[in-house]
């Protein structure tokens, strides 16, 4: 037997592939297929599924309400990254100007916060910013600084605060990336020809990270999207993205086929975003992911 | 070295999709000899190899390994080991579990193995450094773990894939005269391939000489030197000149009309080259005696070209001449600095070069 | 601009170029801070005194003791460690077994398989949630435990769970594996063969040994992966089964009290663990130190 797998190198590849492949092809790809399918039916009476096709449940996306909620979490999403993405490139910047040694002592730095579970991070952000008893008002109240506690939560802020916070080193660490593989002759150059600092960073600088930008901005945006546990902790219940909108057709609502064509809208939308990322970059820029 | 054949190439060819790596190659290897495959990168030599030792198989042809065809045969079921460029020593065990590691898979006995790796340590003189990781030695001492690793297993053949390579010249050389010396101890075939033809013409009994896929000619340092059997062959061992002119017949046998009349004797002809053809003379540079026209012995058995010295360099075992035959042909000629201060020609002298028929060869161009 | 304006403008210029150092020096450790501060004024209110986790009064372990009493909470926390390692030992064999195949051979349809190997890793989780959940009421699988008993011990095993679990876990298993294999040197391998071993023992002795730092890395990423999941396990848990996540989240639902404190801190010692494990690990063969875990 070992000869004749010798001899067809091809079967021994699709048998180490059986169990993952078979895995996924049961557990991960019948399932899409079935919520593409549900999102086709009608809702059923008792919950579940009517087996009659309709396009109504794409139709009643686009009805104004949850139009909004879908335009609002993209808004949210887009916040998100253009924070994170304000707030993350210096730190890169910074990471990736100092001597090697102390670079992976402070991307080890970097990267322990995030070792803790999302939840977590969350709820430390939720002790935080509650309005009457979340940490920052009734510090402040104490000290005296303001009166009013100030809406730190159950919106926007909270949300994009939250998110950003849970994001914030998958911008860093390929901003890192490109940067540190950054040619230093380069940027040598340019100063042997008069260029000052911030000439310097605009033209050269700056161009030359923009894989590690866009690897970052994907890498924030698309999970921002479809965020489920950040708005419904740090949202309080009003706020909502599309992940809550979805988990309550499953939960609350029972409208299982609802449920699906949002969810397989949600989907679509990143998937294209995904594309335009991969079509406006090289294969070399995408290694930095 | 008796006359067994220990490798016998035949007709070997190997395509990888449309590109031709070996092209109809046929070679023997004696049974004890150092035989090197020598060529410029991508030639095939390193191909060849590979399919000596079973690591890839040939297109068309057959491979015998002391009469055996080998077939399909992967390389455990191959009695060859080989040296890898970059030595591919195990990581992850010692020296000592490297150097063992062969004849653990042939399931020898934990005694004899611990015996015979002690043996090979000392022979490579890196005794008490069975312990070690690779990471922990010099690149020499890698080598000649590398070599300790397969010669402990007894090979009839030993492949050796440009195993000097990655050393400083001086342990290089080094290197050469252990290599050598060890292979004529153990009396082991040795299949070496290097780029480097100083390394292949030191070391080896024969050597062949491998281009785009083909082999040029097979055979022992000297032959190749004196006598190249193709235009290629003599551009890549030594120094050459080369001379253009057109194939005519001469008195003793043929010579190369240059562009100004004279004719160039040689003493052997490319086959295949025809009366009238525009072909080349090879002829070393250190083959051609340089004298003034004014006080030329009288060198009847040799032949003789005038010509005038253009330029002089100095290297201080010899001095080179330029020497202009006609408008559109030098030649370079070497001449020992037998005596100090060098030799008393100069720039500007008319000057006659004799040189034995027998060096200069017509080759196609 | 010639020599002398060089050197005049070279002191403002080294000014600049200073304050722009400390700047952005400053602007690092600011960014520090806020990274770390809500972890850290986390871990102090777990100690707090009171049911408040914004007024300090004064320092107590009650809200260890009471968490360590909870049973709820043990049972949470037994279920997520069964979990991740049940899904861990699965992930790792059928993701290293799928590495190898698709970074070692080419085949028709490799291209296919490697997309649906890396779906896991860039669907939302929420949709995944969701498709597991319609998935396991459409099949009747349903969401179940098995009760298995052996040996005199009884073991609930709840298969949605893990099932859902091996799904995202292969396939960062497979990524890690693989960005392995990739940069492992392949002679060795020839070498092996060189030397008489035929195909098992050229794996098990030379391949294997130097997948390793892989396969374990591989293996943590998965562990904590599973263990830190909420959304997955939250929707396709059967009824009162819940993981450390899951009943943090219902916790949290209820009311924010240190207790909450105390169990995130329990986490967060417990992932912090990990990473060091993992990071003495990969220090061990190569002698290489990176930080590519994240």
């Amino acid at each position: 037997m070992q000869r004749y797998l010798r001899k067809h190198p091809s079967l021994q590849a699709w048998l180490l592939l059986i169990p993952a492949g078979g895995w996924l092809f049961i557990f991960f790809i019948a399932p899409l297929a079935i919520v593409l399918v549900y999102s086709f039916l009608e809702r059923g009476t008792y919950g579940g599924v009517e087996w009659a096709f309709t396009i109504e449940n794409f139709k009643r996306v686009f009805d104004s309400l949850y139009l909004s909620t879908f335009l609002s979490s993209a808004k949210i999403a887009l916040l998100t990254t253009v924070i994170a993405l304000l707030v993350g490139y210096p730190i890169a910047y910074f990471i990736a100007t100092r001597p090697p040694k102390m670079r992976s002592t402070l991307l080890l730095a970097l990267m322990v916060p995030f070792w803790t579970n999302f939840l977590i991070r969350t709820y430390a952000w939720l002790t935080l910013l509650r309005t009457n008893t979340g940490l920052i008002n009734v510090t402040l109240m104490n000290w005296g600084i303001i009166d009013e506690p100030l809406s730190l939560y159950g919106n926007t802020f909270a949300i994009v605060l939250g998110l950003v916070y849970g994001w914030l080193p998958d911008m860093i660490l390929p901003i890192y990336a490109a940067l540190d593989r950054l040619d230093h002759s380069l940027v040598e150059a340019a100063d042997d020809l008069y260029a000052p600092g911030t000439q310097v960073f605009r033209r050269i600088i700056f161009p030359l990270s923009l894989p590690g930008v866009v690897a970052g901005s994907m890498l924030v945006f698309i999970p921002s999207l479809g965020a489920f546990v950040t708005p419904a902790i740090l949202g309080g219940g009003k706020t909502l993205m599309i992940g809550n909108i979805i988990s309550n057709q499953f939960l609350a609502a029972h409208d299982w086929p609802f449920g699906s064509a949002l969810s397989m809208l949600m989907m679509a939308f990143m998937l294209i975003a995904t594309l335009v990322y991969f079509r406006s970059s090289s294969a070399e820029d995408r290694k930095s992911l | 070295m008796n006359n067994q054949i220990a490798v016998e190439i035949s007709d070997v060819t190997k395509k990888f999709g449309e590109v031709v790596a070996v092209d109809n190659v046929k070679i023997r290897i004696k049974d004890r000899e150092f035989f090197s495959l020598l060529g410029p990168s991508g030639c095939g030599k390193t191909t060849t190899l590979r399919m000596i030792g079973g690591f890839e198989l040939p297109t068309e042809g057959q491979i015998y390994i002391m009469g055996e065809a080998q077939g399909f045969k992967p390389p455990y079921q191959r009695p060859v080991n080989t040296v890898f460029q970059s030595y591919a020593l195990f990581p992850h065990m010692t020296i000592a579990q490297n150097i063992a590691f062969g004849l653990e898979m042939k399931k020898v006995s934990k005694n004899e193995i611990k015996k015979r790796v002690g043996e090979m340590l000392d022979l490579v003189q890196l005794s008490n450094m069975g312990r070690r990781k690779p990471k922990q030695l010099s690149g020499g001492q890698r080598q000649r773990v590398a070599l300790a690793r397969a010669l402990i297993n007894h090979p009839k053949v030993l492949l050796l894939d440009e195993p000097l390579g990655a050393l400083d010249m001086k342990l290089r050389k080094e290197m050469q005269f252990e290599l050598k010396a060890i292979q004529e101890r153990v009396g082991i075939t040795f299949v070496y391939v290097t780029h480097d033809q100083e390394e292949a013409i030191t070391m080896s009994d024969r050597i062949a000489i491998m281009n785009e896929g083909k082999v040029l000619q097979i055979d022992t340092p000297e032959e190749i030197y004196e006598r190249p059997a193709n235009h290629f062959v003599a551009d890549f061992i030594g120094e050459t000149n080369f001379i253009p002119g057109k194939v005519q017949r001469t008195e003793n046998g043929f010579g190369l009309k240059i562009s100004d009349g004279q004719i160039f004797a040689a003493g052997w002809a490319e086959e295949g080259v025809s009366i009238g053809e525009a072909s080349l003379i090879s002829v070393r540079p250190e083959k051609l005696r340089i004298y003034p026209t004014d006080q030329s012995p009288g060198f009847d058995h040799l032949s003789k070209i005038t010509g005038v010295i253009e330029k002089s360099v100095y290297i201080g075992t010899d001095t080179r001449y330029v020497v202009r035959l006609t408008k559109d042909t030098i030649v370079q000629v070497r001449q020992q600095n037998m005596v100090s201060g060098g030799t008393h020609l100069k720039e500007g002298m008319s000057v006659n070069l004799f040189w034995d028929s027998e060096n200069a060869r017509i080759l196609k161009r | 601009m010639s020599k002398q304006q060089n050197t005049n403008t070279g002191f403002l210029n080294l000014l600049r170029h200073k304050l722009s150092q400390s700047g952005l020096s400053i602007y690092a450790v600011f960014g520090y801070l806020f990274l770390y501060t809500p972890i850290i004024v986390l871990v102090i209110f777990s100690f707090n005194d009171s049911r408040s986790t914004a007024q300090w009064a004064g320092f107590t372990t009650r809200w260890y003791g009471e968490m360590f009493q909870d049973t709820q909470i043990i049972t949470s926390l037994w279920n997520s460690l069964f979990v991740a390692v049940v899904a861990t030992i699965i992930s790792v064999i059928f993701g290293t077994m799928a590495a190898m195949a698709l970074e070692r051979y080419s085949f028709k349809g490799k291209l296919t398989m490697d997309a649906v190997l890396y779906l896991p890793i860039v669907i939302p989780d929420i949709a995944m949630a969701i498709m597991l959940l319609l998935f396991f009421n459409f099949s009747g699988i349903g969401f179940d435990v098995w009760k298995l008993s052996f040996f005199g011990i009884s073991l609930s095993v709840p298969y949605s769970v893990i099932i859902g679990h091996v799904a995202f876990d292969v396939a960062f298993v497979a990524v890690v594996v693989r960005a392995r294999l990739a940069q492992m040197d392949r002679t060795l391998e020839e070498a092996a063969e060189d030397l008489y071993a035929n195909a098992w023992q050229t794996f098990r002795r030379v391949t294997l040994p130097q997948m390793m730092p892989g396969i374990l890395g591989g293996a943590l990423l998965a562990f904590t992966l599973s263990l830190d999941d909420f959304v997955i396990t939250f929707f396709t848990s059967g009824a009162g089964f819940n993981t450390l996540p899951v009943r943090v989240f219902s916790m949290i639902k209820k009311g924010v009290t240190p207790k909450i404190n105390a169990v995130s801190t329990l986490m967060l010692a417990v992932s912090l663990l990990l990473v060091t494990i993992s990071l003495i690990l990969q220090r061990g063969d190569d002698g290489e130190n990176k930080v590519d875990m994240f």
